[in-house]
């Protein structure tokens, strides 16, 4: 279909860009890869008064060492965050999970801030972001503010973002001594994840010092599984312990029913794929 | 045929198709109609349903929601054939066309149920999507779960 008609504006800096932003109203909405918004549009579920294309924005773009810390521009690509050496040595869950997004052609265009500012609890990296307790950096006509994972997502396809305001990078912690996996459950292989599990392991000898999970599709937004987490913390690095602490993986979660999957084998498949997760993050599935 | 029993997921291991399409004018050509006979026809036993809600309207209206395979999806189909000329036309060829669309939908859902015979499943409503072949894994086991 065709997209409804809209006007494009393609900004030199960031300050154009919030200016722009600012003056298109509510109405204005900032594209990147395009590639969850381009089919919004020509399915006419958004239509937009204003397009404000952040791709000329090159400060946006890639990966830095920031301490104990990676900072990625927000127009980073999928592609990029696959190939890049800096996520691949601190915090290759990220490299994991992305390797997973849609096609090659996605993931080349696709970028991890617009995947994040679209807030589709289906996405993979939603789940991710919750995971690592990563923090989003945006700017406004009010200059920068940092948001929690915790409270950027707010509900579906909504997120904390104000109106006028740019996700401009992902700040995500390196996680040195932690072992990592997302299991991804999904029909075919470009599809979306029925239900998808990060999980990320920092292991103690033969026990599990902590545990973190984030879960894909299991809500309106990415859920952290405390429970598990809880149930995880302390036990032995075992298939058997870990699976037991993976029966509350659910817990807390309000999985949507439709299409593919109805919420009680969603919650099955969450408690299912997270022993799998914990154990191939614990170095032992 | 591999079911993975906890999730309900199945996954082709190894296809193997022998044909006779009698005398073989283009072998490529014959290989190719058969390659996407084959996919459309495991589509069919695995992914491909139209699908409506309560009101009558069409759920599957995009491609992300009507699955189709992608190469990703299926494994390297192995080949053979016998080649018996046809007697009506002075060639001795038959047609290929449909040839992999015929067999391979039966061939996949009987190899899922015969998979899971050892658990009691004894049928599966097409197409066999991982929380059919989940239901009924426990619809067999008799359990709620």
């Amino acid at each position: 279909m065709i997209p409804a008609q809209f006007d494009y504006q393609r900004p030199g800096s960031l300050g154009e860009a919030v200016q722009a932003l600012a003056d298109g109203g509510e109405d204005a909405k900032v594209i990147a890869g395009g590639q969850s918004l381009m089919p919004l549009l020509r399915l006419r579920l958004a239509y937009p008064s204003l397009l404000v294309d952040i791709g000329d924005l090159g400060e946006l773009r890639g990966v830095r060492d920031d301490g104990d810390a990676l900072v990625i521009g927000a127009m980073t690509t999928h592609y990029s965050l696959i190939s890049d050496p800096l996520i691949r040595d601190h915090c290759g869950l990220i490299a994991e999970a992305a390797s997973t997004v849609a096609d090659p052609a996605v993931r080349h265009r696709g970028t991890i801030g617009g995947s994040l500012a679209h807030g589709d609890p289906a996405g993979d990296l939603p789940a991710v972001m919750a995971a690592l307790d990563a923090t989003m950096l945006a700017t406004g006509p009010g200059g920068e503010r940092e948001i929690a994972a915790a409270d950027f997502f707010v509900d579906y396809l909504t997120t904390a973002l104000a109106p006028g305001e740019i996700l401009t990078a992902i700040r995500v912690p390196k996680l040195g001594g932690w072992g990592y996996r997302y299991e991804k459950f999904q029909p075919t292989a470009q599809a979306w994840a029925i239900v998808g599990v990060a999980a990320l392991v920092r292991r103690d000898n033969g026990h599990v010092a902590q545990a973190r999970i984030g879960l894909t599709n299991m809500g309106t937004v990415p859920v952290r599984a405390h429970a598990a987490e809880a149930a995880a913390a302390g036990a032995a690095a075992s298939r058997e312990a870990l699976a037991a602490a993976a029966e509350h993986a659910d817990e807390g979660s309000a999985p949507p029913s439709d299409l593919r999957a109805a919420a009680d084998y969603r919650r099955h498949l969450a408690r299912v794929l997270t022993g799998r997760a914990l154990a191939g993050a614990a170095g032992i599935g | 045929m591999e079911v993975d029993t906890e999730t309900g997921q199945v996954k082709i291991r190894s296809y193997v198709a022998v044909d006779d399409v009698g005398v073989v004018v283009n072998p490529l050509i014959v290989d190719g109609q058969l390659h996407g006979g084959i996919a459309q026809g495991i589509a069919q036993a695995l992914y491909e349903e139209a699908a409506y809600d309560a009101d009558g309207n069409l759920l599957t209206t995009t491609l992300a929601d009507y699955l189709v395979p992608s190469a990703a999806d299926l494994p390297t189909f192995v080949l053979d054939r016998t080649q018996t000329p046809a007697t009506t036309n002075p060639l001795g060829v038959k047609g290929v066309g449909e040839a992999g669309t015929i067999a391979s939908t039966p061939a996949v859902v009987d190899a899922v149920i015969d998979a899971l015979r050892p658990l009691g499943v004894t049928d599966i409503e097409m197409p066999c999507t991982s929380q059919r072949v989940w239901r009924a894994i426990n619809e067999a086991k008799g359990g709620a779960r």
